[in-house]
């Protein structure tokens, strides 16, 4: 058994690893795995370059939901929303307004966070699942808006985003491999600092509330404090996607952000595994190749000329349920066990039903 | 004018009333919000499509095909996808229903593709009632939507199925103790919620097309249990008036993108004003 010490004042306290570690978590896989993410480009085509552009922005998307849903529980379906304002604040602050490129994602982060404030505050005073219900119809208000205004966004037609950023020592392009490394820049950093929220005092104040909010509350956690907190950190990080996804796209219409795309952050999640920012990682990159074996499985097995909607639908319902009804922390919750389960490999059946009980859906 | 738009408001009301019932019903026993309540309404009211066009079934018999169809359906998803959640946070179930929710859409696109289908089994010409001409899918919407209502009262009120719904929704573990069969009655419930959800798709139907998306127009019902102070019956269905009606009327004098996202404003300023809805009863919890 391994025992650390916390400093508490000039008080050390002893804690031993059963007490509060659920995962030992070590890190020095973690620079190889940025040099390997670096160096990939040496490799992939122009294609799979792109592909790696959506995967980051998922990447950054995936842990912003992952704050407020897995660390913090409260379920929101309005990520799409955010995303879209992020865009088009994005479109309007640069294109129209002639901002910086930087200057310019950054207020479109900020843009979000102050309308998660005006969604957040009135849902999130009372406990239950108000956000949810608030956030999908601010999808649906979103969506209209992006509509009604279009002498500023264009509406249906689309609003065209110049694919250049400029940095301004240098200039970058979508797709090309410059971006690619500002845009992993830009990734490493959101997990690396999302990582480090999750011990952090507000993260475990997050964490907290998301196991018992009562609980979290007569402990003197300010409940709708930390819950508006994470909401607009979440939104925050969502509307620097958005303005990412704006410039990778290139085109952005209304259409984009519909539902359809805060359910399949859900899905990332479910699939990665909620709680955890590595989690969140491997949902993001598992779920961006998802459209194109659906393409190829509908090929193989269905009659020509099923719709891909249908099995779109159909594909991504069934990877919901069979996730949550039998691998309900995702895969890097099996990691986690397999992990345990080889550690102490004889001797361990007593880690294994701790770890069991652990990842439960608390 | 305004009285055509009060009685048009009255059956939209109607329809957000059992669809919010649906919601309230599972809400009270288990907690979770069934997102996947308008997709089940969608299938019913393809069950009573099929039964009608496919089979040249009578529209009375199709009607009750499609509602114990649902009752059937409702029961089999809590059996096949609540249960193993039972215990846990609810968290994890309402996603689950979002899945539900996609699976129903995904079945009902490969049988009827995703193509909008017709159905209006109601007569065309208007009644007159006193000087007051009704649309006759309008007076049917009311009167079943009351004669559910009532049923439901009596339900609650008198049955013993309905008083152990009501322990349930009371004191969980209190009502395990005193011997309720709680999954047997998580998956009635379940089973109820979709039965209204069927009554309810079939009376929408003649409104909207019969369209695999259609279960969007259900969660517009998600802001009139709101305003019922979610979980409580009678708040759902005044709820459901009160949003039907203020709807059709705002739809009179705004302009048509107002109208589209009417629910979620008035939902955006019930939290605002009074967010515990209007039927309110104060709760303390054990940490």
């Amino acid at each position: 058994m391994r025992t650390f010490t916390i400093k508490l004042g000039k008080r050390r306290i002893r804690f031993s690893d059963r007490m509060i570690k659920e995962d030992d978590e070590k890190r020095w896989w973690i620079a190889p795995m940025i040099l390997g993410v670096y160096l990939l480009p040496i490799v992939l085509d122009e294609y799979s370059i792109y592909l790696l552009h959506l995967i980051a922005v998922a990447i950054i998307g995936a842990v912003a939901l992952d704050i407020l849903c897995g660390f913090c529980g409260q379920l929101s379906l309005g990520h799409a929303a955010f995303m879209g304002i992020g865009a088009y604040s994005y479109g309007i602050l640069h294109m129209t307004l002639h901002l910086g490129s930087i200057l310019s994602l950054l207020l479109a982060g900020v843009m979000g966070a102050f309308l998660s404030l005006l969604v957040g505050i009135p849902s999130l005073r009372l406990k239950g699942l108000y956000l949810a219900i608030m956030t999908m119809g601010f999808v649906f208000i979103t969506d209209e808006s992006i509509r009604y205004f279009s002498t500023w966004t264009h509406g249906v037609e689309g609003f065209r985003v110049s694919r250049v950023i400029d940095l301004g020592f240098t200039k970058l392009s979508s797709g090309k491999v410059g971006f690619f490394y500002f845009i992993y820049t830009l990734v490493i950093l959101v997990v690396v600092l999302a990582r480090f929220l999750l011990d952090s005092k507000v993260g475990r104040a997050f964490t907290s509330i998301r196991d018992s909010d009562t609980a979290a509350e007569v402990s003197g956690i300010n409940l709708l404090l930390y819950k508006v907190l994470a909401f607009a950190i979440s939104s925050f990080l969502a509307s620097f996607a958005g303005g990412l996804m704006a410039i990778i796209i290139g085109t952005i219409s209304p259409e984009d952000f519909n539902i359809w795309l805060s359910i399949n952050y859900l899905i990332m999640l479910v699939i990665g595994g909620m709680g955890a920012v590595y989690g969140a990682v491997i949902g993001a990159s598992f779920i961006v190749f998802l459209p194109e074996w659906i393409t190829a499985l509908r090929d193989a097995f269905f009659p020509p000329g099923t719709e891909i909607a249908v099995l779109q639908y159909l594909i991504y319902g069934l990877i919901i349920l069979v996730f949550i009804v039998f691998e309900p922390h995702g895969i890097y919750g099996r990691w986690l066990v397999i992990k345990t389960y080889w550690k102490k490999f004889p001797f361990n059946e007593k880690r294994i039903g701790r770890m069991a009980w652990i990842l439960r859906w608390r | 004018m305004i009285i055509d738009g009060i009685i048009n408001g009255i059956a939209l009301g109607c329809i957000y009333a059992l669809v919010a019932l649906g919601f309230v019903l599972v809400y009270k026993a288990t907690k979770v919000i069934n997102f996947a309540q308008g997709e089940i309404m969608m299938v019913c009211a393809y069950i009573c499509y099929a039964g009608m066009t496919s089979f040249h079934l009578n529209f009375v018999i199709s009607f009750i095909i499609a509602v114990l169809f649902g009752f059937v359906l409702g029961s089999l998803l809590e059996r096949l996808f609540m249960r193993p959640l039972i215990g846990h946070s609810v968290l994890p179930a309402v996603i689950a229903t979002i899945g539900i929710g996609m699976v129903l859409q995904a079945m009902v696109g490969l049988i009827w593709t995703f193509e909008p289908q017709e159905m209006d089994p109601f007569p065309v010409s208007p009644y007159h009632i006193w000087g007051v001409s009704i649309s006759p899918v309008y007076l049917w919407t009311i009167i079943i939507t009351f004669t559910l209502m009532l049923f439901f009262f009596l339900f609650f009120r008198y049955t013993l199925i309905g008083i152990n719904l009501r322990a349930i929704a009371e004191d969980l573990i209190g009502s395990m103790a005193t011997g309720i069969a709680v999954r047997k009655m998580f998956n009635f419930t379940w089973g109820l919620a979709a039965a209204v959800g069927a009554v309810a798709g079939i009376l929408l139907a003649p409104f909207v097309f019969l369209h695999p998306h259609m279960g969007v127009v259900g969660l517009r019902a998600l802001p009139a249990a709101v305003l019922g102070s979610f979980g409580s019956i009678p708040g759902a269905i005044v709820g459901g008036l009160v949003l039907g009606i203020s709807e059709t009327i705002a739809g009179l004098y705004l302009p048509k993108e107002i109208k589209d996202v009417f629910p979620w404003l008035v939902l955006f300023l019930i939290l605002l004003v009074r967010p515990e809805g209007i039927f309110y009863t104060y709760e303390q919890k054990k940490v």
